[in-house]
């Protein structure tokens, strides 16, 4: 595997990284350096890469293993950065209310939303970034949006 | 009832927008996994053969005839190209420009060259020139992050060619195809961007790619060409320009494609040197002038990623050291330090590394031995969609210039200033060699070949590996070796290892139809025996050191076995591979030069 193919995912994808980096990171800075770490060490590490299952879900575990370090290395919980903006417990509309309703989620339904949307990930690349069983994943995200839709159809009426 | 996967993800959208720009040139110098002028070494001792020459496309005399003729790139050198580009793109240019802590000089104004759409993507190029040194090209992509790619104007004076390609299969967005390159099944792009500058005469560009031939319009001196749904793979392989006077061949060299490659077998340009400057210094250095600016100038978190490192060597403390601007008008800083290998000790190493506004990389050496044959010390990167190769470096006391002799003998001169340089050379010119100069213009040093990562060698090509041997090893260790196409009719091999959950890989080496290197290439990687042979080879026999030894059938002239217990310790390691052919008649052997490691358990 040479070093284009990784450098055309980052082209193809660098927005969906930029972004699922700074949701888990915390903040814009933290997901770019998130990013430009984890293409780092996947160009330093390409040999370990052994062609089971994608290459990009091997780069996604590594984007979400470098964020993970990032958001710990700020030692600011996931939870306090995303509650920005959300008052009194309620889920309001739009952007916000979505924020808040991403960090009222346990951190594997989390990622997996975000790989789902962001990363616009298969199953199976999903369970293979978050070392799951493809089954895993469903249930995860199904359980995710089964919280997300009652609150938001709660707002909504 | 309400559609919350379109809230979800539109909302996520909203939250987290992207402001940024992808910056692959400081993941590979952070990488270190830079195109070195030394060929790199596989483990396991199996030789990678490099037998094709680069197809450079040789610029006719009548490129160079109708180059003068045109004026050359006058626009782009001393005029205007294009017109101003809207308020808004160049306040956002302004922007991130001053929130970078390095960036392109105040002022720089941006000029708003071509628009083009495809695929229901809006694809804008934009041109400008940075300092007198450089100018560059910025793609603005509907939807998807941009790029900037920047180049010498002194290129541009090499009047041999009337038109540059500065950005060569770019990809953006991810694609519907899928193909498979040996072991990896890869995605397609949804777009893949070439652009490039053209001479003020030049009418249209004509690109040839896995798709046809293209023909783009030139406008304001400067084509796109936005291939729409390309294959997995797909390279533009030729570029020409076509004028009033006819048709001329423009240097380039198409990106390679999956793993192989490999230097050109080309040598670049003779230069004998003259005046050989030894045992040289960088005197400022060792008394510590204060020479550009200060290390704290440095973002904490480049800092931290270059001077962070604590272990033994000579970069190990900091003992002084500066951020240099060999070119002012790129915004590229050159970081030199001088190290001692512990608190209190004396100079020993010199670390150079390139920064950029993402990042940066590099690497030391002992000092002042590393000027104790040669002025200078530099490494170089690039690859990927650039169509230069970026060298940086230092050079020693006496150095006065620095210039890279090109493929076709054309001098392009390297900025320097400090003791520091930094400069970009055509991947089209490659080989090429660094000439250093003294103030007499006397030649003071010559470097080895430059060259970049290019299709020199057998390399991937599509289609499935498929697996030819596995064997298991003790406790749970496995080894695989698979084998697919390699371009020219080659083969690549695939070998994968598995130790524990955290130490397993692959090693993949290509090799060109006809046998080319040592006749045995062969080597041990922990618990297993691997490599290849000459055909005419079918067994091979392995010596232990105190004697004993085993023979193995090859499959296809390949080997892949366990290694025997016993012989795991460095009591009765293996010493040597004997190679048989088909009578039993020894033909060949190899000496194996070190005990294999003690297996790793994690």
């Amino acid at each position: 595997m040479s070093t284009d193919a990784l450098e055309q995912i980052y082209r193809q994808q660098f927005p969906a990284f930029l972004r699922v980096a700074t949701a888990i990171s915390g903040d814009t800075e933290g997901g770019k350096d998130a990013v430009q770490a984890a293409f780092v060490s996947a160009v330093r590490n390409i040999r370990s890469f052994r062609g089971e299952g994608t290459i990009e879900a091997w780069v996604w575990a590594i984007v979400l293993r470098e964020a993970r370090k990032v958001r710990a290395s700020h030692d600011v919980p996931l939870e306090e950065v995303s509650e920005l903006g959300h008052t009194n417990g309620a889920v309001g509309d739009g952007p916000e209310g979505v924020r808040s309703l991403l960090a009222a989620l346990p951190p594997r339904q989390r990622e997996a939303v975000f790989l789902r949307y962001f990363a616009d990930l298969d199953y199976r690349s999903i369970a293979r970034v978050l070392g799951v069983e493809p089954g895993t994943v469903s249930a995860t995200l199904s359980a995710a949006h089964q919280t997300m839709r009652k609150r938001l159809e709660a707002t909504a009426r | 009832m309400i559609d919350s996967e379109f809230v979800i993800k539109a909302a996520l959208e909203q939250l987290y927008p992207v402001s940024g720009e992808p910056d692959w040139e400081a993941i590979m110098a952070a990488s270190g996994s830079l195109p070195q002028p030394r060929r790199r070494k596989w483990e396991f001792a199996l030789a990678l053969v490099a037998t094709a020459i680069v197809a450079v496309a040789l610029t006719t005399p009548l490129g160079a005839a109708i180059a003068r003729g045109l004026g050359g790139f006058s626009t782009w050198i001393s005029g205007e190209p294009g017109k101003p580009a809207p308020s808004a793109d160049q306040r956002q240019f302004d922007q991130a420009n001053q929130r970078s802590w390095i960036g392109f000089p105040t002022g720089t104004d941006l000029r708003e060259l071509l628009t083009t759409r495809a695929a229901g993507t809006t694809v804008t190029l934009y041109g400008f020139r940075s300092g007198n040194t450089t100018f560059c090209l910025k793609l603005k992509i509907s939807g998807a992050a941009g790029s900037v790619r920047c180049a010498p104007v002194a290129d541009l004076k090499r009047s041999d060619a009337p038109a540059r390609v500065l950005i060569a299969d770019q990809p953006v967005g991810k694609g519907t195809k899928t193909a498979w390159y040996g072991i990896w099944r890869l995605h397609s792009s949804h777009l893949q961007i070439t652009a490039g500058i053209a001479a003020d005469l030049v009418r249209q560009i004509v690109l040839q790619d896995d798709q046809g031939r293209h023909k783009v319009p030139v406008r304001s001196n400067a084509f796109v060409y936005v291939a729409v749904d390309p294959e997995v793979g797909q390279r533009v392989s030729s570029v020409t320009a076509i004028t009033a006077r006819g048709r001329v061949s423009i240097p380039f060299v198409s990106k390679l494609f999956g793993t192989g490659g490999g230097a050109s077998a080309a040598s670049p340009p003779a230069v004998a040197v003259t005046a050989p400057l030894r045992d040289g210094h960088i005197s400022w250095l060792e008394r510590h002038d204060p020479r550009g600016e200060r290390l704290g100038v440095l973002p904490a978190r480049i800092r931290k990623g270059l001077l962070g490192y604590h272990g033994l060597g000579p970069r190990s403390q900091v003992l002084f050291g500066r951020v240099l601007s060999p070119d002012p008008s790129r915004p590229l800083r050159i970081v030199v330090t001088l190290n001692a290998h512990h608190h209190g000790g004396p100079a020993a190493g010199i670390c150079v590394y390139g920064a950029t506004a993402g990042g940066g990389g590099g690497g030391c050496a002992p000092y002042p031995d590393t000027f104790a044959h040669s002025p200078f010390d530099f490494t170089t990167s690039g690859g990927g969609s650039a169509t230069f190769v970026e060298v940086t470096g230092v050079a020693a006391d006496g150095v006065a210039r620095i210039s890279a002799i090109l493929a076709n003998r054309q001098s392009l001169p390297i900025p320097l200033r400090d003791n520091a340089f930094v400069g970009e050379i055509p991947t089209a010119r490659l080989p090429a060699r660094l000439v250093a100069y003294n103030a007499k213009g006397q030649v003071v040093g010559t470097s080895d070949s430059v060259d970049g990562f290019a299709p020199g060698g057998p390399s991937q090509t599509r289609g499935k590996a498929e697996q030819l041997m596995a064997v298991k090893g003790a406790h749970g260790a496995h080894a695989e070796l698979l084998v697919g196409r390699a371009t020219g009719s080659g083969e690549c091999a695939y070998f994968k290892t598995y130790f524990s959950k955290r130490a397993a890989g692959v090693m993949v080496s290509c090799r060109a139809a006809s046998w080319h290197g040592s006749p045995l290439q062969f080597g041990t990687e922990t618990d297993f025996f691997l490599g290849r042979a000459r055909p005419d080879i079918k067994r091979v026999r392995i010596d232990y050191l105190g004697g004993g030894s085993s023979t193995f059938t090859l499959v296809r002239g390949y080997l892949l076995a366990r290694i025997p217990d016993a012989h795991l310790t460095r009591a009765s390691p293996p010493t040597r591979f004997i190679g048989l052919n088909a009578e039993g008649k020894v033909v060949a052997n190899q000496a194996i030069p070190a005990p294999p490691p003690v297996p790793r358990r994690r």
